[in-house]
């Protein structure tokens, strides 16, 4: 979090002199107000009030030797004016020429104890100089003479940093940020902490400018982001801080002024790159990008955290676009490349998944699970991609890498199901099971291999204990359901679907299968299939298996001509369905109507009989 | 234009010397097979060479596969002249050079990185007759904004563009990586791409990835696939390799006028044409209320009306368009039919916007195997 802390040390000295640069126009001025004591000549009065007009304005200028010359030139003729030997320390300060300086102010101290800048700026240079107990006790004078000075709780802060209290200075801080409505000193605080690293509370000082003084804010941030550009957690707190008050177009627009201001500065582009995403401005974010790869073709640490954000921001191809940078900057992160490889592969790019994932998967001094994970990303790509050989041999090899990881047995199972090897599949399931702790999805799949070859008991052991668990697990419903039928448990089926029903009564097609169950069980489920049926007409009246279902117990039941009509409308609305007419050719032979019966048997053939290939179609 | 220019440098005598041996052996596939009547005894001009079968299951599209109008990736058709090159978006990178201020490399991330465009269109094959036509959602760089960004000199004219895949498209012609010639006015319009997206997926290998030229409404063979060089020419310059690998003489049209035999100009617009997708030819039907559907496209402007006979030609009726036109799309269109017993000659046919509507026979002047639009019959025997 403090990641200034450690410079500073190198930056109290640099710290003090702006704060004593910043106020001492005033300071002097003020000090200038009060006549100097003493007995120099009228002669040397009127030379000396020169020099000192002089050296005021050498001095707000900035050319501090020449001032610091005159003001000396002053403490000669009026050895007791205490306005020259400030401003000598103060120009001394800004020379750098610290010891010199403190002498200085020590002597305008003699000359004038009460003057709270001249203590103020003792307090500073004292406190850069590491005397700090001294500064304190000068800090404490002050705090009798002008208790509400701002300044004093800031020294005190620097009295704190000196000694790398960080923690005490920091509450320092809050405390006088809280406190107070002085724009300045949040503008100081928000600098100080900033030096500091603390970009939490640097960002909550923007916040409170922002609310007092939005222009002067964004100049803080500017400032701000000037010292801290690369910091991509400086820059993430400060763009959520745009976001939440919903201002992404300011943040674009404070990250270009920046960006045009040093257009060499990478980190200023990333900014609006980062804001335009963040606004939802896409094309801009693009042109940006564009851009930023001329300043920066190869910065693989770039590119990867842009790939990173972009990534979180659901910008898949541009994520995938800066982790082919990277890539191609060298990065040899295999983290990265697992996520340039997934997203190669999500995106249909299989052979490049594969070839990507493939270098990693390949490095043995990698950790298993980075190494299974590549193999995981190797083996569904070759599946992806129709080779399933291949896909096999990694699958299996991230297995043996993690034999903890359920998907890597799923995914080869997934494997062996394309490959319609339901034997395998179930083999590799079973495998998995005595390693891991199986997921609601693993035990559906394993329930389904099982009901695939024909372990019916088996089946609906892993399928009723995963309901009975997880009863919201719908997909598991109709295989347990199909289970007991296949094991002769016709009563149970019916119950499992029943069970479905209750869950979900939107599921598709569920009341058509209920009723086909119940014809199954015999003229014992007739009425209740007929009320299935009714009930899935009223859901899907276009369904024409509802009227061949009805069609079908209509018959069992010998009502001939409810039957006829039912199949007629079924055929009506699907009339290239053979079954329908199979059906309507058996209720005819029951009415004694055998040429109709025949008609219908034809038709049936008819539909059935493979189409002549059309030899002449060219391609 | 540079077909006079062709047919200054080729006289007939020297068409003819090229003839008998000019195809190889799987030129007689589909883009030279006989065609109609007096057709099929005629001379036939040069041909593409269709040597690469590339993927068979997935050469030819589906028509029942197509959700509302969208070919689905997997069943999208591919057809190449040479091998499919396999090819990486790591090191994949398309030049740009010639007639340019700047030539440009442009990598797949700036690529993807560039403005893009999407669009519904069709993709047709110049030979095909029934299956060799698909309709995506593609997604690229418009080419006017790569030429713009490597900027256009003085007397850009023509643009070549050229992929990896490389071969003999000609006996007794050199080895060269396909290229196609097309005017800079259509690779300036703003449709025309380096697309690299087909309904949302990077493009599949044998589709062209990671990027191809894409030229809606322009026949296939331009629509250069796995893309690597553009090279903006003048109008005068004819580049080497194009020419002496035989391409220029392809994808032409070959009429007889008048006892000559001659190239009038190249394919490139997409001719108005419809297709039956239900039923399928020569399909057992029983008696019944059934929609035929199929689709229907232009290269230029927008399809207006669809019509289906169901008696061979004899009367026509307005089928529905079930989707809106769009240009260079394809659209969906139905027909109600109530099939009686007997049998059946199905035909649909298309009309676009500017009147033109999709022939019945095959012009009995035209040698070439290109722009096969002519009404296709669907035979159903209904009981």
């Amino acid at each position: 979090m403090f990641s200034g802390c450690q410079s500073l040390r190198r930056t109290q000295t640099r710290l003090a002199l702006q704060l004593v640069v910043c106020c001492a126009v005033a300071v002097i001025a003020n000090a200038a107000q009060r006549p100097a004591p003493g007995t120099a000549s009228t002669q040397a009065l009127a030379r000396a009030a020169e020099f000192l007009k002089q050296a005021q304005v050498e001095f707000q200028r900035g050319d501090f030797t020449a001032a610091a010359g005159h003001f000396r030139q002053v403490t000669e003729l009026v050895p007791h004016d205490a306005r020259a030997r400030f401003g000598l320390g103060l120009s001394l300060a800004s020379l750098g020429k610290n010891e010199e300086a403190h002498t200085a102010l020590l002597h305008a101290n003699r000359l004038s104890p009460e003057n709270p800048e001249i203590l103020l700026a003792l307090a500073q240079m004292e406190t850069s100089l590491g005397k700090l107990g001294l500064a304190r006790q000068r800090l404490a004078q002050v705090e009798k003479i002008r208790p509400k000075d701002p300044r004093i709780g800031l020294l005190t802060v620097e009295t704190y940093l000196a000694e790398n209290q960080v923690q005490a200075a920091l509450v320092k801080i809050r405390a006088l940020s809280s406190k107070s409505t002085d724009k300045m000193l949040h503008s100081q605080l928000a600098s100080l902490l900033l030096r500091m690293g603390a970009w939490r509370e640097v960002v909550a000082e923007y916040e409170w400018m922002d609310h007092h003084s939005p222009e002067k804010a964004e100049e803080a941030m500017a400032q701000g982001l000037s010292v801290a550009a690369s910091s991509s957690e400086f820059r993430d707190l400060l763009l959520n801080f745009f976001q939440e008050k919903k201002r992404m177009n300011r943040a674009v627009g404070l990250f270009q002024r920046l960006a045009r201001q040093t257009p060499d500065n990478p980190y200023f582009k990333v900014g609006v790159i980062q804001a335009s995403v963040m606004g939802g401005n896409i094309e801009t974010a693009k042109e940006e990008l564009r851009s930023l790869s001329h300043i920066v073709p190869s910065n693989a640490k770039i590119h990867e955290m842009l790939g990173r954000f972009l990534l979180a921001w659901k910008q898949e191809e541009l994520a995938l676009s800066q982790f082919l940078r990277a890539h191609r900057s060298g990065l040899q992160d295999p983290k990265v490349a697992l996520q340039l490889g997934s997203l190669q592969g999500r995106k249909g790019a299989y052979t490049d998944a594969i070839q990507t994932a493939l270098r990693v998967e390949q490095q043995t001094a990698l950790s298993p699970q980075i190494r299974s994970a590549a193999a995981l990303l190797v083996g569904t790509s070759y599946m992806s991609a129709g080779q399933e050989k291949a896909a096999i041999e990694h699958l299996e090899l991230a297995i043996q890498l993690m034999p903890e990881l359920e998907n890597n047995y799923l995914a080869l199972s997934q494997v062996y199901e394309v490959l319609r090897d339901s034997k395998s599949a179930l083999d590799v399931l079973k495998r998995g099971q005595k390693k891991i702790l199986p997921s609601p999805d693993y035990l559906l799949n394993l329930g389904n291999n099982l009901l695939a070859n024909e372990d019916y008991e088996g089946a609906i052991l892993v399928l009723a204990a995963l309901i009975e668990k997880h009863p919201d697990q719908s997909k598991a419903y109709l295989p347990l359901a199909r289970a007991h039928r296949l094991a002769d448990q016709p009563e149970l089926a019916i119950q499992t679907m029943r069970r479905l029903y209750d869950l979900q009564p939107e599921f598709p097609m569920l009341p058509v299968m209920l009723a086909q169950s119940l014809i199954n069980e015999g003229p014992s489920g007739y009425a209740e299939a007929l009320e299935e049926l009714n009930r899935a007409e009223k859901a899907t009246p276009t369904d024409s298996d509802i009227y061949y279902l009805r069609g079908k117990v209509f018959l069992s039941m010998g009502k001939l001509d409810e039957a006829e009509a039912q199949l007629r409308r079924a055929i009506e609305m699907q009339p290239a369905s053979p079954g329908f007419y199979y059906q309507l050719a058996l209720v005819y032979q029951r009415m004694g109507k055998e040429a109709l019966a025949l008609q219908q048997i034809e038709r049936k053939n008819h539909l059935e009989r493979a189409s002549i290939p059309d030899l002449s179609r060219p391609n | 234009m540079w077909f006079p220019e062709i047919g200054a440098r080729l006289s007939r005598r020297s068409w003819l010397s090229l003839l008998p041996g000019i195809l190889l052996p799987a030129a007689r596939g589909f883009l030279c097979r006989p065609l109609m009547g007096a057709v099929q005894e005629a001379p036939k001009p040069p041909s593409a060479v269709d040597t690469v079968d590339v993927n068979r299951a997935a050469a030819s599209t589906s028509f029942e596969a197509v959700e509302k109008t969208v070919t689905p990736v997997d069943q999208f058709f591919a057809r190449s002249h040479y091998d499919q090159p396999l090819l990486s978006m790591t090191d994949w990178k398309l030049r740009i050079e010639g007639r340019v201020e700047t030539p440009q490399e442009v990598t797949f991330s700036d690529l993807i990185e560039c403005p893009t465009q999407t669009l519904e269109a069709v993709l047709e094959c110049a030979g095909n007759r029934r299956f060799l036509v698909s309709n995506g959602l593609w997604e690229g760089v418009p080419l006017a904004y790569l030429l713009k960004q490597a900027g256009l000199k003085a007397g850009a004219a023509q643009v070549l563009l050229e992929g990896p895949d490389e071969g003999r498209l000609m006996e007794g012609r050199p080895n060269h990586p396909f290229a196609r010639l097309v005017p800079l006015a259509k690779c300036l319009a703003s449709e025309s791409l380096v697309a690299f997206k087909l309904n949302g997926q990077f493009l599949p290998p044998r589709n062209g990835f990671p990027a191809r030229a894409f030229f809606p409404g322009w026949y296939g063979v331009d629509s250069v696939k796995w893309l690597r060089r553009i090279v903006v020419l003048g109008h005068q310059e004819q580049p080497e390799s194009f020419y002496s690998s035989g391409m220029h003489l392809l994808y032409s049209r070959w009429v007889r006028d008048g006892g000559q035999e001659r190239i009038t100009s190249r394919v490139s617009d997409i001719l108005v044409r419809s297709v039956i997708a239900f039923p399928a030819n020569r399909t057992n039907l029983a008696a019944g209320a059934y929609a035929v559907w199929g689709f229907a496209w232009t290269g230029k402007g927008l399809i207006q009306a669809v019509e289906i006979s169901t008696d061979a030609g004899t009367s026509w009726k307005p089928a529905k368009l079930e989707s809106k036109p769009a240009p260079f799309a394809w659209v969906r269109w139905s027909f109600d039919w109530v099939a009686a017993p007997g049998a059946h000659v199905l035909l649909s046919r298309a009309r676009d916007d500017t009147g033109t509507l999709q022939p019945m026979v095959r012009d009995p002047s035209r040698l070439d195997g290109y722009e096969c639009n002519w009404c296709e019959p669907v035979q159903c025997s209904v009981l």
